[in-house]
């Protein structure tokens, strides 16, 4: 083919590539359908077939029979494992916002940086071969398809290549630094590349089975006739691979389908839907299927045609240019160049997002550079992409090395199965620890480096043959392809064996003898238990809204900070947000973040929003501590309310016990604080009677979380009775749930004895009415009867003696009458008291007087040594010497009959009120007749009305004054008159 | 039986069938409708493992939510 047609179609089909990914990423949000949107998922992922398989797959069955099927048929099978296993690896990523397979590690073991670096730096080193070797098929198959006097036969067309895709790579993948958000131009592009190099591949083939043969049959029954060949079909007998060789390139394809960092990008990472996951677990083996139809049909084409295996690599390009199909040709370059294109875009795209974020950030981080993250981040990414390229390029161009490069297919594979155990493991096992994938994947990597990459150099010639063949340093046992004497193995099973018993081997250990941190627990139950949305164990603090803002203003551009705040905080203002809400947001805002320069990253820009200056330390816990006082000083205060209520206050849990009882219960229940045992419940507060009688309904109420109120009897623990009030409140906790009540017991016994007087004042009164009127009603005819009978006493009158004695003695009757009328008149009489402020101790002196004159001539021993003079009340002088001396008097009387008659009298104070105290060695009274000493015409002695003491009562009662009674049979009795004293010490009146 | 555990059920079943000691049944130098017994054996398997997961993926695509 001349140059110009040549170059026309390498630079068209760049051309077309960014014309369809700026098409797609213009308009793709308009037409492109889900089912075509699957579709272009399923093609992208067959990124997997690169140049390598384009031009290689031929090569080496040409040379090793049916070993490049593996390379197929290990992601066919491990596709029965995309809906359940991929699918979470999709979900996870896609929760946390992974970008890169170094990324999801770093993530998994808790956002390590450390372990990210060491996964990012052995993948790249890994990867970067592979990306020669596709530069490498640029150049020789643009050589091929130019006639051998061509003025462009020195022409290497990789540089230019490299540039425009590197081009291509900034412009449709690392515009952003947000690897997540879908690439929809970058990967429709590779999906019609995909579609390309089916196509290509299919139409060579055909053209080779059709075209120059006649069918398979026809090309297999040649290939037989020469028996050298046979091997080549079958497995087991060398040069064909051996079982081992068969079984570890399966083992090790199954992982890289998944792992590769183009596969982990487009597979994972730009996943459109976690549903495509069951339409590419067939539609992508079925690719694979077509496009291995005719590798063998076109190897032994090959072999047919030009005789060996020498140029195998080039066969299927090779087989139309001999046979004079140039458009078949430039069909094949098309196909072999879209798929080394597709791959060097995506792949370079993958890892200059790895070196960018697990790389370059962190050292950007460790030197506190923030405000630069962003775009440092930008530029690492950019610049990574060149840089691969470069290296890339560097590496094909090289003399020596090209071995290494050709093996490094596969050994890339191999390199990249080395993440597996930490991935899949990590997925699905709990306790897989940070410490059990550094040393699981640091073991791996040294050992495919001993065991794989230096027989290579050995093969290169970098290193001597004496290393295979005795071992380093003449030790037999550590010879790299025969590792502790196990020779007999094929070298690449030998090295997958080795590297992955020594990684899983290391991570198994490694994770059952560390424990796991916090973070790292945290985040293993995010990513195993991401299906059951396993509980959170890491509670993240929280950050304010302007910091959240500050963060996102820093670390996303302008032009989309709105939109990301919008979504944060759903649209609402600061102020709307509650605690929870934030604490969302802020997880929500790290995996933003992880999303552009990967979870290490996101974690530690986020965490060092906490390191804060020494001021604003100081500040804080001043506020704490003064949040602290207030919280304490209403705590205090409340307490205090509590325990300074009369009423006793208690709270009990939900099954009733008592919980907490103020002072108040303590003194009324006779409990101490300490003693409130569980088993004592509200019940225990109430009488018997009142248990059975309000407990079932106090029991339903609490139960259904309403309150409680009325009278019962409470009892306290020295088994009394109490009148009470009880209200009972159930306490809810924030979801509303019972945990427990309140209950306030008031002791209504003052209540219930001032009633009580009340009532018994009521009920003299009435009766003193009725006696007063009847006295009125009976004094008038007993005013006739006096003077008629006085007059019949009198000498004057006509009469015997004995009828004028008689009258004499209905006189004195009259007289006693009148005597009891005049009592009942004044016990009745309902006038006010003339209140004056009197000195008690001068009323009682005459009193006291008067009881001396009568209890001399009887021995009655009369004492007032204790009189208070100073004491001065507001009474009624007249009405209250009549108390003092029916007081006096009966106490007398009540001493007359007894040995040693005594009777005291004191005055003295007591609080606001003056206490006159009478006290008798008498013979006392019983409970009942004290109950009755204030009735009316009720009366121990034979003589008197019976009315003394309800006169006393009742002027006591008009004063406002009490009067206290203390009285045992046989044990004398103590009347003591609490009279309320003037409020301000008046003088004593003089006289 | 849900899809996704008959799949990974499979798994195994499958890669036995790809892997020795199965292999060797068919590991003949001889042509079969004039295809190499092996060749013929493991397309066979592939085409049968494509049309498993076809039809597997009516069942599994949406069992459990999106």
């Amino acid at each position: 083919m001349s140059p110009g047609p040549l170059i026309g179609i390498l630079l068209g089909y760049l051309v077309f590539l960014f014309l369809v990914a700026a098409v797609a990423e213009r308009f793709g949000t308009r037409f492109i359908t889900p089912r075509l949107r699957t579709v272009t998922y399923v093609l992208a992922i067959s990124v997997y077939c690169t140049a390598w398989t384009f031009y290689g797959s031929v090569g080496l069955a040409a040379n090793r029979g049916l070993e490049f099927l593996t390379i197929y048929l290990g992601p066919a099978l491990v596709a029965f494992l995309w809906p359940t296993v991929l699918k979470k690896l999709v979900r996870v990523a896609k929760e946390q916002r992974i970008t890169t397979i170094s990324d999801f590690i770093a993530s998994r073991y808790g956002k390590s940086g450390p372990l990210g670096t060491l996964v990012a730096v052995l993948v790249v080193c890994g990867m970067i071969p592979y990306i020669a070797l596709q530069l490498k098929a640029v150049s020789a198959s643009f050589r091929m398809m130019l006639p051998p006097d061509s003025v462009l036969a020195n022409f290497d067309p990789a540089p230019v290549v490299a540039v425009t895709l590197g081009l291509f790579a900034i412009l449709f993948g690392a515009r952003n630094l947000d690897f997540t958000r879908q690439q929809t131009g970058l990967i429709t592009a590779v999906a019609v590349e995909s579609l390309v190099k089916l196509v290509a591949f299919l139409v060579v083939g055909a053209f080779v089975t059709w075209g120059l043969f006649t069918g398979f049959g026809d090309i297999f029954a040649r290939a037989t006739a020469h028996p050298e060949w046979m091997s080549l079909l079958t497995l087991g007998a060398p040069p064909a691979t051996s079982y081992t060789r068969w079984m570890a390139m399966l083992v090790v394809s199954m992982a890289a389908v998944m792992l590769l960092p183009r596969q982990f990008h487009v597979l994972v990472v730009q996943n459109p839907a976690e549903r495509d996951v069951h339409t590419a677990a067939w539609a992508f083996p079925l690719y694979l299927l077509l496009i291995n139809i005719f590798v063998l049909p076109i190897a032994f084409a090959g072999l047919l045609h030009f005789g060996d295996a020498q140029a195998a690599d080039s066969f299927i390009l090779g087989l139309p240019l001999a046979s004079g199909a140039r458009v078949v040709a430039a069909v094949v370059f098309l196909g072999g160049f879209s798929a080394a294109t597709a791959m060097i875009v995506v792949d370079s795209l993958a890892l200059s997002k790895m070196i960018a974020n697990d790389i370059v950030l962190p050292f950007v981080l460790r030197n506190r550079a923030f405000a630069e993250v962003y775009w440092a981040g930008l530029a690492a990414t950019r610049l990574g992409v060149i840089v691969v390229l470069i290296l890339g390029l560097v590496w094909a161009q090289l003399e020596g090395g090209q071995v290494l490069l050709v093996e490094m297919g596969l050994l890339s594979f191999i390199a990249v199965t080395q993440c597996a155990p930490a991935v899949f493991l990590g997925l699905y096992w709990r306790r897989g620890s940070r410490r059990g994938a550094f040393v699981g994947i640091s073991l791996g990597f040294a050992f495919w480096f001993y065991t794989l990459i230096l027989p290579a150099l050995v093969r290169e010639g970098i290193l001597p043959v004496s290393l295979l063949k005795e071992g380093p340093f003449g030790i037999g046992w550590l010879r790299p392809t025969a590792l502790l004497g196990l020779d007999g193995l094929d070298p690449l099973a030998h090295g997958v064996f080795w590297s992955l018993l020594f990684n899983v081997g290391g991570y198994l250990l490694g994770s059952v003898l560390t424990t796991q941190d916090a973070d790292e627990r945290s985040q293993a139950a995010a990513f195993v238990g991401v299906a059951e949305k396993a509980e959170v164990l890491r509670v993240p603090a929280i950050l304010s809204v302007p910091e959240i803002e500050r963060l996102i203003h820093l670390y996303v551009p302008e032009d989309e900070a709105d939109a990301v705040l919008r979504g944060l905080f759903d649209g609402r203002s600061a102020g709307e947000l509650t605690v929870p809400e934030l604490l969302d947001a802020r997880v929500r805002l790290e995996r933003v973040l992880a999303a552009s320069l990967g979870g290490a990253a996101a974690r530690y820009i986020i965490e060092d929003r906490f390191t804060i200056s020494t001021g604003e330390a100081a500040q804080l816990v001043d506020s704490f501590q003064a949040m602290q006082r207030s919280l304490r000083t209403s705590e205090h205060l409340l307490a205090s309310v509590v325990e300074s209520v009369e009423d006793c206050i208690f709270t009990t849990d939900v099954d009733g016990r008592l919980v907490t009882l103020n002072r108040a219960g303590q003194r009324l229940l006779a409990v101490k604080a300490d003693a409130l045992v569980p088993a004592l419940t509200y019940l225990d507060l109430l009488d018997e009677s009142e248990r059975k009688r309000v407990g079932p309904a106090l029991a339903r109420v609490t139960a259904e979380g309403r309150g409680w109120r009325g009278n019962v009897y409470g009892l306290t623990r020295a088994d009394q009775r109490f009148p009470a009030h009880l209200a009972l409140a159930c306490v809810f906790d924030a979801q509303r749930k019972i945990v427990g009540a309140v209950g306030v017991l008031r002791d209504l016994t003052e209540q219930v004895a001032t009633q009580q007087r009340l009532i018994q004042r009521e009920k003299l009164a009435s009766l003193g009415e009725m006696a007063a009127g009847v006295a009125h009603e009976i004094r008038n005819p007993l005013g006739g009867i006096k003077m008629a009978t006085r007059l019949l006493a009198s000498s004057e009158a006509p009469g015997d003696r004995i009828s004028q004695e008689m009258a004499h003695s209905i006189v004195s009757g009259i007289a006693e009458i009148e005597a009891i009328i005049a009592d009942l008149l004044d016990y009745a009489r309902d006038t006010r008291p003339d209140l004056q402020e009197y000195p008690l101790g001068r009323i009682l002196d005459d009193v006291v007087a008067a009881g001396r004159a009568y209890a001399e001539p009887r021995g009655i021993d009369v004492r007032a040594t204790q009189i208070d003079t100073d004491i001065v009340a507001s009474v009624d002088g007249p009405r209250l010497r009549q108390v003092f001396a029916n007081v006096l008097q009966n106490a007398l009387e009540a001493a007359d009959r007894q040995p040693r008659a005594r009777v005291e009298i004191r005055l003295f104070r007591r609080g606001a009120n003056a206490v006159v105290e009478v006290r008798d060695n008498g013979s006392g009274m019983g409970p009942e007749q004290r109950e009755k000493v204030f009735l009316p015409f009720f009366t121990t002695k034979p003589t008197g009305t019976g009315l003394g003491m309800a006169i006393v009562k009742k002027i006591m009662d008009l004063h406002n004054a009490e009067i206290e009674i203390d009285s045992l049979p046989g044990g004398g009795t103590a009347v003591r008159l609490v009279i309320p004293r003037a409020t301000q010490a008046a003088p004593a009146p003089a006289g | 039986m849900r899809g996704k555990e008959l799949l990974a059920v499979l798994f195994p079943l499958f890669l036995a069938l790809l892997v020795w000691p199965l292999l060797t049944v068919a590991n003949r130098p001889v042509l079969v409708a004039g295809v190499p017994a092996l060749v013929l054996y493991l397309f066979t398997v592939w085409v049968v493992i494509v049309a498993v997961l076809a039809w597997a993926s009516r069942r599994t695509d949406g069992e459990d939510g999106p």
